[in-house]
């Protein structure tokens, strides 16, 4: 057996394997901590298109979940739409929205483009926490919303968490496809080329500035969806969980701790984070809250100095040298019999 | 018509004129060299034409078209390309990959700019390292990128900021080879150059700033004997004055 085909089964198998995972794990308790799991791999594959990709480092995402989740909410609130719809409603508002704002400070660099993004997020946080009524819509400031139950397909709601696993499963599975395709036409080229050394790039006849915008406007998009599948599966939300600063800067430490701009990178970094992230608020809520995030500082500080890459490329390099080992001795044992 | 007009281009930043009312023609299919000593304000010329900053005042004109101003992507465009004189190469990113970014002004289909971008590697005898990462090539090998990407945009003229600075003898004269080969494919360049020895031999025509003025414009031989040119280089006690 070569390499390449091991690679390849080793691969089918994790799909069959994450694919069929709910039929033989019932507990409701563990699925729902795989789904957050997808649910921040997701949300860091589309922060990654700008902050992996563009060579900046946004930490204002949480403006666009939170856009997302209001949006399908409110229209299902008021007029009923199904939240399917909502979702590409949130994802179209988030997406205009993220290139208003991507417009002006895409162009700053290095740090002043986070404190940028990170300013934008927070007021928005203070905006909804402030707001009862919008207009004709009821946000409820700091109380949030409770989204009326009524469970059906149309009303992307249900019972079981299984529909939930399955849908953010397909979304991020299609978040790694969009990204994974991007990355080998021009605008996955231009963004690498513009995040890397802009003025080269420019002189090569990349509007590296335009690029980029229309990066953000991808990123948000898909972060926007990301907000109503929140607030489906909780069917509550209120600023503070869903507009934070932490989580932003949450998405933010998955990318940079799994691997910036890499395909695999916010999947690994997702994996290896959430269940520290999801046994600490288990244990440790109660006395010590957001002691996850304090272990994230850590593991991000380590990583930083030894793996500047992400913890992709030991855990690439271990894989493959897995793969040699394994498809060799089986060699060796196929001349001997 | 010249292919590239620079008509009276001042730059100036704040009280500090870098290039003050410099004229400059030049000629399809010619090799045009710059020179000057340290500071005189080639770069700052050479990034008005690429469009890096607007000039103070004067315009630039490419094929008879006004590019003033013009951004350096839509210069790029207009099939003007150009190296920096820190090279800039995507350190992470492979050989090949870097040309790409530049094959990709040509077409949108990965399969065709992959191809164009190895024929421009192997023309540029690079082929064999298309695969490395540009952060582990030498010095000689990071200056033949820079104009392999540049070349990979498919340009009629081509401007060389100090391609061949820090580079030893023997590496000299091979990207001279390199340089003339690209000339002999019908591209117009445009270069500035440290090495004497090298624009000299290089050039048709060259044009010697001071100052951000400029002070000759002729031939190299012509431009080796003048006068201000000696004087601006070695001072004025270097002059020969026949007595």
């Amino acid at each position: 057996m070569t390499k390449e085909t091991l690679d390849k089964i080793l691969k089918i198998v994790l799909i069959v394997g994450v694919f069929t995972l709910p039929i033989w794990m019932s507990s409701p308790t563990y699925l729902q901590i795989l789904i957050l799991l997808f649910f921040y791999a997701y949300l860091t594959t589309s922060w990654n298109l700008v902050g992996g990709w563009a060579g900046v480092l946004p930490l204002g995402h949480s403006a666009y979940v939170g856009i997302g989740a209001y949006t399908s909410t409110i229209l299902f609130m008021h007029y009923g739409l199904s939240p399917w719809i909502g979702m590409l409603a949130g994802g179209v508002l988030a997406a205009i929205v993220g290139t208003i704002i991507g417009i002006p400070t895409l162009k700053l660099r290095g740090a002043y483009f986070a404190l940028a993004t990170m300013a934008f997020g927070e007021g928005v946080r203070v905006f909804v926490e402030n707001t009862d009524k919008l207009g004709p819509f009821v946000l409820n400031g700091p109380r949030g919303i409770c989204i009326p139950l009524s469970e059906s397909f149309w009303n992307f709601q249900f019972m079981s968490k299984v529909p939930y696993y399955y849908i953010i499963l397909i979304m991020l599975c299609t978040a790694l496809f969009v990204t994974w395709y991007m990355s080998r036409i021009r605008i996955g080229y231009y963004l690498n080329a513009g995040g890397e050394e802009p003025e080269a790039a420019e002189a090569l006849g990349v509007n590296v500035a335009k690029y980029k915008v229309i990066a953000m406007a991808i990123s948000c998009f898909m972060t926007g969806l990301a907000g109503t599948f929140y607030a489906q599966l909780a069917l509550y939300f209120y600023p503070k969980a869903i507009l934070g600063l932490d989580f932003s800067f949450e998405i933010a430490f998955i990318a940079l701790i799994g691997g910036r701009g890499t395909l695999a990178g916010p999947v690994l970094g997702a994996l290896i984070l959430r269940p520290v992230s999801d046994f600490s608020r288990i244990y440790f809520s109660s006395f010590l809250p957001g002691l996850h995030l304090v272990i994230y500082g850590l593991v991000l500080i380590l990583v930083m100095i030894y793996q500047p890459r992400g913890i992709q490329e030991p855990l690439n390099k271990f894989y493959n040298w897995i793969l040699d080992k394994a498809t060799g001795n089986i060699e060796k044992k196929g001349v001997k019999s | 018509m010249a292919k590239l007009e620079i008509k009276n281009v001042s730059k100036h930043f704040g009280g500090l004129k870098a290039v003050d009312q410099v004229d400059l023609s030049i000629e399809e299919g010619q090799i045009f060299g710059l020179i000057g000593p340290n500071g005189a304000g080639k770069s700052t010329l050479f990034n008005c034409v690429a469009g890096v900053y607007p000039p103070t005042y004067g315009q630039v004109f490419f094929k008879g078209d006004d590019i003033t101003a013009m951004k350096p992507w839509d210069i790029c465009k207009r099939r003007i390309a150009r190296t920096f004189q820190l090279v800039k190469p995507f350190k992470m990113k492979t050989v090949l990959y870097n040309t790409m970014v530049g094959s990709y002004i040509r077409s949108t289909n990965p399969a065709e700019v992959r191809d164009m971008a190895l024929d421009v590697l192997e023309k540029m005898h690079l082929a064999d390292k298309k695969d490395l990462l540009a952060k582990n090539l030498t010095i000689a090998d990071r200056k033949r990128l820079e104009l392999a990407r540049a070349m990979a945009t498919n340009p009629e003229m081509l401007l060389l900021d100090e391609c061949m600075a820090g580079l030893r003898p023997n590496e000299v004269d091979e990207i001279l080879d390199v340089i003339r080969g690209i000339r002999d494919s019908g591209v117009t360049i445009f270069v500035i150059e440290h090495i004497m020895r090298a624009i000299m031999a290089l050039s048709d025509r060259i044009a010697v700033i001071h100052f951000g003025e400029k002070i000759v414009e002729g031939t190299p031989q012509e431009v080796s004997t003048d006068e201000r040119v000696i004087k601006a280089y070695l001072g004025d006690g270097y002059v020969a004055t026949g007595n």
